[in-house]
């Protein structure tokens, strides 16, 4: 009788316990195959990612896309979606990204972009995408005078947004919604995005405003866009409000003074040459009135000054406040280190061409890296043949990587691979399978062409004030013009 | 003829949300033993290993014995090649839970079960009594499944196992 009930009591036990074991089982078989779906998704996305980076070199390099197949664009929702976590992501990054070689060895650094998609790509094949053992330095200019503009920031808006401690951007001169408009970025974001075009746009200005002004490695390398000025101090760029100036091409306005602006009712103009010295001096600013014509001074100039200045006519633009002296000082820091241009000279000049920004000199260089314990300034700013250049003894490195910038087979882009030895390794890359092809004199000779077509478009253009320009100067009313520019303005010459 | 119709409507819709619970709580329980399933079908193509059929039979809340175990198995599987599809797992599985053919064991049996070992009545076990047991009587454990329980279960300060205390949390356990 025990027996049988031992029996029946054991039976119950093992039976009651077995199930119980087989449960435990199953809840670590489960959490095991979360951990390895994990695992295996993220594999799976980094191979789709390659996938996709592949049929988009194959699909959008120059030589495949001359048919202008009609490309698939992300919808408006998810484009402002990313936006939207992109301009969260910045507005908590300070001024100045500090970075480290200590846990990635080798940091790429990337010069202007300027919408040429096939360049990032051929980046990303030569050197690998972003990830953390692959960090990647952007510095500006990533839109205007390209076509696709817009891809390129999605593409590193996504990449920066995945590896958020590995993917840094530089703020540059194009990243700027006046310049913008005039070089286009903003046309092609309306063409791309008929309905939500301008929505998108605005959130695309309070990202360029909110992107960080420069990056500092091992503290010994600076990364700006442009430049560096006399007056240049990263303790001031520290502290600024970047977010404030999201067009650099005028201080920021107190917000008091917006609702004078719009009562008065006339509109005007305000121009703003960097006067290269210690504190803007008020006669140095101009007014000027769309309604008046312009001067010989007024021409002069105008021709001049590039981008900087022409932007300006914004017709909705507000009338000047007041500006407090610490605004401008803060303002000047940034347009300095966003438009500024090396020169071989020693001393700092205001830089009449850009009509922003300064020249500064290798003795500027010393200075400044000295003052701040650097070693190396690495900017881009300006294109360059080779993709990249030294200049004041080595100090200065620009780097650009918009390749055939100008025109096919202009120049070759570059980048930068870094590493803790702090010594720059380039790369050089040329998109377009066609270029290589021509010899280089060749090559010279096509983009010598279209220069001089650039050139006649722009006499054609600007005729009948060349006619007056040179009446003005025929005292003796002679008629008398050189002869290749009487040529040029003809018509059948273009 | 309304009156027939609306006697009809009333007769659908009275019997209609029952038709639908059957159907609901066919492709529920479907559900749950795919779930199961899917859990040890480690290709991601419908079969699994046969060792471990008695772990998602368990898991589903059912309690065979390891006899009952066996033959289910013997229904299942394709013909010893060691695998079991889901096809055939599938409707075997769902009569075994909606004719709760291995129904749980209620606490109360357990607690019976464990005093008929603590003959003193001291509220505990040895473990060496307990071993006896199982590893003698019934469906033996084997010295793998033995040691593992006596970790798990054997209070590491007194080296006895509180039964009472055992079940209560392997109750409150289960879901």
């Amino acid at each position: 009788m025990e027996a049988a009930t031992a029996i029946r009591a054991a039976l119950l036990i093992q039976r009651w316990y077995r199930q119980y074991v087989a449960r435990l089982e199953m809840r670590r078989r489960c959490t095991w195959n979360i951990f390895q779906s994990i695992e295996y998704a993220g594999e799976q996305d980094q191979i789709k990612l390659y996938k996709f980076f592949s049929y988009l070199m194959d699909h959008f390099t120059p030589a495949s896309n001359e048919s202008e197949a009609p490309l698939t664009l992300l919808h408006a929702r998810y484009v402002l979606q990313l936006l939207e976590e992109t301009w969260k992501r910045l507005r908590i990054l300070p001024n100045i990204t500090h970075v480290s070689t200590a846990h990635a060895k080798e940091i790429t650094i990337c010069g202007d972009l300027h919408g040429h998609l096939e360049d990032l790509l051929l980046i990303f094949y030569k050197n690998g995408l972003p990830s953390s053992e692959r960090p990647y330095i952007f510095n500006g200019d990533f839109v205007d005078r390209g076509k696709n503009s817009l891809e390129i920031l999605l593409i590193l808006f996504g990449f920066l947004l995945v590896y958020p401690n590995d993917v840094h951007l530089n703020r540059g001169n194009h990243e700027d919604h006046m310049v913008n408009i005039r070089y286009g970025f903003t046309k092609e974001v309306l063409a791309k995005y008929r309905v939500h075009g301008k929505r998108i746009l605005k959130l695309m200005h309070k990202i360029f405003s909110w992107l960080p002004l420069a990056t500092v490695i091992d503290h010994k390398v600076l990364i700006v866009h442009g430049g560096i000025s006399d007056t240049t101090d990263l303790k001031t760029i520290d502290k600024v409000d970047r977010h404030k100036y999201m067009s650099v091409l005028r201080p920021p306005k107190p917000r008091s003074n917006r609702a004078n602006a719009r009562a008065e009712g006339r509109r005007r103009v305000r121009c703003y040459t960097y006067s290269g010295q210690k504190t803007v001096q008020r006669q140095d600013i101009q007014r000027r009135s769309l309604d008046n014509l312009p001067t010989n001074e007024e021409l002069k100039r105008r021709h001049k000054q590039a981008e900087y200045d022409q932007t300006y006519e914004d017709p909705n633009s507000d009338s000047d406040p007041e500006v407090t002296e610490t605004d401008e000082k803060q303002w000047k820091q940034i347009v300095d280190i966003l438009w500024s241009d090396p020169m071989s000279q020693n001393g700092c000049i205001p830089n009449e061409v850009r009509g922003g920004g300064c020249y500064w000199g290798p003795d500027v260089t010393e200075e400044v890296l000295s003052r701040h314990k650097l070693h190396l300034l690495i900017r881009s700013h300006e294109c360059k043949q080779e993709g990249y250049e030294f200049c004041h003894n080595n100090k200065v490195l620009t780097i650009f990587s918009a390749s055939n910038y100008y025109d096919l087979g202009s120049n070759r882009g570059a980048y930068i691979r870094i590493g803790p030895d702090l010594v720059p390794h380039f790369s050089q890359y040329q998109a377009s399978r066609t270029c290589r092809e021509l010899t280089l004199r060749q090559s010279v000779g096509q983009t010598e062409k279209s220069a001089l077509k650039a050139l006649r478009e722009q006499l054609f253009a600007h005729k009948s004030s060349l006619i007056s320009a040179y009446q003005n100067c025929d005292v003796n009313k002679t008629g008398m013009r050189p002869r290749f520019i009487q040529k040029w303005l003809h018509p059948n010459h273009i | 003829m309304l009156n027939i119709w609306l006697l009809y409507n009333k007769v659908i819709t009275k019997m209609a949300p029952h038709k639908q619970n059957a159907e609901a709580m066919i492709s529920d329980v479907h559900k749950k033993i795919k779930a199961a399933f899917k859990a040890f079908d480690h290709e991601a193509n419908d079969t699994v290993d046969v060792r471990e059929i008695g772990t998602i039979i368990f898991s589903l809340g059912c309690f065979p014995c390891q006899a009952e175990l066996h033959d289910f198995i013997a229904e299942v599987e394709e013909d010893h090649t060691g695998y079991i599809h889901l096809e055939k797992f599938l409707p075997a599985m769902t009569k075994v839970l909606l004719e709760k053919k291995f129904p749980p064991i209620p606490e109360d049996k357990v607690l019976q079960a464990f005093e008929v070992l603590d003959k003193e009545n001291k509220g505990y076990l040895e473990p060496e009594e307990l071993t006896k047991l199982m590893m003698q009587e019934g469906e033996v454990f084997t010295q793998v499944e033995m040691d593992e329980m006596l970790t798990a279960v054997t209070d590491p300060k007194n080296n006895v196992i509180y039964y009472k205390d055992l079940i209560d949390q392997l109750t409150i356990d289960y879901d």
